[in-house]
């Protein structure tokens, strides 16, 4: 599907806040990402998730018009980064991995200073700082010299910067980094807030934080996308090899045998734990063989204490996706974007 | 033109918020006028002008000046990281070096007038000293004006080439010294015409202008060295967007 032929309909164009196509960046000899196409919808939440060097920042980089890349075409708001670098930069609140920040400036003074940059005039400018200050709960830091603040201080300064002109598209490069976890909190509260006015795209490689955050992950590793879908969808892809688990009390012999006839059972495993088994069934593909083992277990008569299937997170998925043990298909992409 | 105002006002306060601004304007008047007043005293009874030996105590020093205040100007946030947020707001290339330009000129030109007053506070001190020809006041403050202004933009361009401030000062430094020396290259190189030599020196103009003499020429050689560096640091500075 070619994104921009179809970008000509302004339904479509009304739809897509963010869309990339081909995009590459060469560093010299060194390529950092290498064809990366994807889109994120008006309204979206899509966390950009990938290893150190997998090519993120390069491409939030290109997306607020920091660097320019070597090939391929991105749109923001409909605007082109490469020809329409302005319109892009107005529509877009870009907060830096490193959140650099003028540290001799107090708190309001800084985000004055950012907001007459960004072409607010006086009266407005004037609410938007206490706006921003009250959102990112800065208020009471607001005459604070910003080299005394804290890093999850400083972090807020960086967001209620990006907030200042109320951009339609939030791009935010690692916000919780070096943060505590009392801050990553803090910080994850403020743009689960923030996610229900601005379109929002989010780099990350903290993997619990994306699946309690964005509708929709893309995976980066070695400068391409290598998937695409929703965190749900993307564990699902995990749930095939998936293990059930079942703690009975019953003859480890018969438990074995009886658990090996269930057809969805491709191997198990049986740890003693006493006088009780615990039982660890490897599943095939996409079966679900827990009704089959309770029915088992009922018929036994044996008595159990736990029957469960072992959860998958993100980061099993991510680990699967990076090495290369999940196929294209499986991930949402098209095999030739692969 | 409201955000060039914008940054400007933002670079001046992170001077003042700082000890540069004091340090480097106190030392640097109290250096030339230390300098002008041993000048005087060593060509007591010449017949040289004393707004002459003062222009002539105030270039001496302007190199320095110059570079101190411009070292920091884009290398600075190059270092800091903070050239990311400004290249990524929207704002105009050009703002951008307008603002960061005009910071630095007003604050020289600020640390001149005490340095430039100096030849008031003699007169009134020194009886030999019957009166200050302001023709000749004037004409060296629209040099020394012209020349400062011209050595901002070169500053400015040089600030923009690296992130290390100390590179940045010794090319600024090197670069804002080559004027003073174009003369004496000129003549040592025998194909350059002498009409050549005179206009394009340094040595020349101060002169002229100490004398009260203006010359439209020379404003306008002096202003079209300003436009081109500052041109030069626009163009290098849009060109992270398409290199």
């Amino acid at each position: 599907m070619d994104g921009f032929a179809v970008s000509t309909c302004p339904l479509f164009e009304t739809l897509q806040m963010i869309e990339v196509k081909n995009l590459t960046k060469r560093f010299g000899r060194v390529t950092a990402i290498n064809g990366v196409s994807f889109e994120v919808g008006k309204g979206e939440i899509v966390g950009l998730l990938g290893p150190n060097g997998a090519g993120k920042t390069t491409t939030l980089r290109i997306l607020s018009c920091y660097v320019p890349a070597t090939g391929g075409d991105a749109l923001v708001g409909g605007a082109d980064v490469f020809t329409d670098s302005l319109a892009v930069r107005s529509k877009v609140g870009y907060l830096p991995e490193s959140v650099p920040l003028y540290t001799d400036m107090r708190v309001v003074e800084y985000l004055r200073f950012r907001g007459a940059l960004k072409g607010l005039r006086r009266g407005r400018l004037r609410k938007r700082v206490s706006a921003v200050l009250e959102q990112c709960n800065l208020t009471d830091h607001g005459k604070v010299i910003i080299g005394n603040l804290s890093k999850g201080f400083r972090q807020r300064v960086g967001l209620a910067d990006c907030l200042l002109h109320e951009p339609e598209c939030l791009i935010l490069d690692e916000p919780t980094i070096g943060l505590d976890p009392n801050q990553i909190r803090h910080i994850r509260e403020l743009i689960r807030g923030l996610a229900k006015q601005y379109t929002v795209l989010i780099s990350t490689h903290i993997l619990p934080e994306v699946e309690m955050l964005c509708e929709r992950v893309l995976i980066m590793n070695e400068g391409r996308i290598v998937a695409s879908d929703t965190p749900r969808a993307l564990v699902g892809l995990m749930k095939g090899n998936a293990n059930v688990i079942a703690e009975v009390l019953g003859s480890r012999r018969v438990v074995i045998q009886a658990f090996e006839a269930i057809s969805g059972v491709e191997s198990l495993v049986c740890e003693p734990m006493g006088e009780w088994s615990r039982v660890i069934c490897q599943c095939k593909k996409d079966a679900d063989v827990r009704a089959e083992m309770f029915k088992v277990i009922c018929e036994n008569k044996w008595e159990v204490r736990e029957l469960t299937t072992e959860r998958r997170n993100l980061e099993d998925v991510f680990v699967a996706i990076t090495k290369g043990s999940l196929d294209a298909e499986d991930r949402g992409l098209e095999v030739e974007d692969a | 033109m409201r955000k060039a105002l914008t940054i400007m006002k933002r670079e001046l306060c992170s001077l003042f918020y700082s000890p540069v601004a004091y340090v480097t304007s106190v030392v640097f008047v109290a250096a030339s006028a230390w300098t002008f007043l041993q000048a005087v005293e060593t060509r007591a009874g010449s017949e040289d002008s004393v707004v002459l030996i003062l222009l002539v105590s105030i270039f001496l020093w302007i190199p320095i000046l110059v570079t101190v205040i411009c070292m920091r100007l884009l290398a600075e946030e190059k270092r800091a990281g903070t050239l990311e947020t400004l290249m990524t707001a929207p704002v105009t290339e050009t703002a951008i070096i307008l603002g960061k330009y005009a910071s630095a000129l007003l604050f020289v030109w600020l640390v001149l007038v005490p340095s430039v007053l100096t030849v008031y506070w003699l007169a009134t001190v020194s009886p030999g000293i019957e009166s200050i020809d302001p023709y000749a006041v004037v004409g060296g403050c629209v040099i020394l004006g012209l020349i400062t202004a011209c050595c901002v933009s070169v500053g400015v361009l040089v600030s923009l080439l690296t992130r290390n401030q100390i590179v940045a000062a010794i090319c600024c430094f090197a670069a804002i010294c080559m004027p003073f020396f174009v003369k004496p290259l000129a003549v040592a190189l025998p194909f350059v015409r002498d009409s050549v030599v005179e206009y394009v020196s340094l040595e020349t103009h101060v002169v002229g202008f100490a004398s009260g003499g203006l010359s439209l020429q020379v404003c306008v050689l002096y202003l079209s060295v300003t436009i081109l560096m500052l041109f030069a640091s626009i163009r290098i500075m849009e060109s992270r967007r398409w290199l």
